[in-house]
């Protein structure tokens, strides 16, 4: 299963009526969504949602069916058992071989933020990002965990060559267990233009 | 006569004059990049070798001589390059906001210059140029300094012939 599939069953696992629901699918050959609806006093949309959402994942099999000349779906349950397993492992970053800590950046020109410095000590504790334009704009706070802190202290001004995010790791002193986050925190800047990478 | 004379001394030697222009021409003098590239990040511009009792006295040399308003904080002494009469006064107790450097007790040396002290350069210099050369103008100091050559920081900014009646 992979994220998208486990968060669609789990918000619907999680209903006070999943279990009737699942006690009727289990009594009942094929059941359709009036039926259950009026079965267990529920909204027949409520019903059908966690039907054609159970059928999506294969725990339900379904087929059309016809009365006089309308059509409608009955539902019949796959199986016995439902393991939830699911895969982390695409949510991990990739490993040799990506840009990511050989990228070159600095910030960018005009970038219209606010870097606050923590106080005695040599890193940034937060950058504050201003979205939007007149009355609609606001401000979007990144609270920064230390290393991320001390590598955006050491990122390139606007004006100076930019540098590879593991030259600045290593002038900031960051180990190389917090690349993965050093990455993270460098890809959102960049989608908020706060930094800038080298064009070749 | 006398009090004219006096305070005529005074102007024309310097010895009333605060002297953060000094330090920003020196600052821009190696200068030549006009690319702009303001930030409001400090940046770390080196490190020396000092003690705290070194640091202590380079302090006290930099407000007696009218170059910087110290501020001692935990573990550094940041130097002020606002001279506005509150802060003179001591009426402010942060060293924001305004152009500082600071000295921390490990030895890193940090410069930050305001927006408002930048735009008063003629040029759009390379922000990250004078930001590195201002750290490095005050690591020289103090290095002068360790080394009982004080006078020498002073008449480098002497040397520079500024108008005294000038901020």
């Amino acid at each position: 299963m992979d994220f998208k599939q486990a968060a669609i069953f789990g918000s619907y696992i999680s209903k006070d009526y999943a279990e009737d629901l699942f006690r009727l699918l289990a009594a009942y050959t094929s059941i359709s969504a009036s039926e259950a609806a009026s079965r267990l006093n529920l909204h027949i949309k409520t019903v059908q949602d966690f039907l054609k959402a159970m059928a999506g994942l294969g725990i339900l099999g379904k087929e059309e069916v016809f009365e006089k000349k309308r059509p409608y779906f009955r539902y019949i349950l796959n199986v016995r058992e439902i393991s939830m397993r699911v895969d982390l492992s695409p949510l991990f970053p990739e490993g040799e071989g990506s840009e990511g800590p050989g990228l070159r950046i600095r910030e960018r020109k005009n970038a219209g933020v606010r870097f606050t410095t923590a106080r005695n000590n040599q890193y940034i504790s937060s950058v504050a990002i201003w979205q939007g334009k007149g009355r609609e704009r606001t401000e979007r706070r990144i609270n920064l965990s230390i290393p991320q802190g001390k590598f955006l202290f050491h990122l390139p001004f606007p004006s100076a060559e930019c540098l590879s995010i593991n030259e600045i790791m290593k002038k900031a002193e960051v180990d190389n267990a917090h690349t993965s986050e050093i990455v993270d925190i460098v890809e959102a800047l960049i989608d908020l233009k706060v930094i800038e990478r080298e064009i070749k | 006569m006398g009090a004219v004379g006096v305070t005529l001394y005074f102007i024309f030697t310097r010895r009333l004059k605060w002297r953060s222009r000094e330090i920003f021409e020196l600052a821009a003098m190696p200068v030549s990049e006009t690319s702009n590239g303001f930030t409001g990040r400090p940046m770390h511009t080196g490190k020396l070798s000092y003690s705290q009792i070194e640091l202590r006295a380079f302090a006290e040399f930099m407000l007696n001589n009218l170059i910087a308003i110290p501020y001692f904080e935990e573990n550094r002494v940041v130097f002020s390059l606002d001279h506005s009469i509150s802060r003179i006064v001591g009426l402010k107790q942060e060293h924001e906001p305004g152009s500082w450097i600071s000295f921390d007790n490990d030895g890193n040396v940090t410069a930050h210059i305001s927006a408002k002290d930048y735009v008063k350069f003629k040029d759009t210099f390379a922000f990250d140029k004078l930001c590195t050369n201002l750290g490095v103008l005050f690591a020289g100091f103090m290095e002068k300094f360790l080394k009982g050559e004080g006078v020498r920081v002073i008449d480098k900014l002497n040397d520079l012939r500024l108008n005294p009646f000038t901020e």
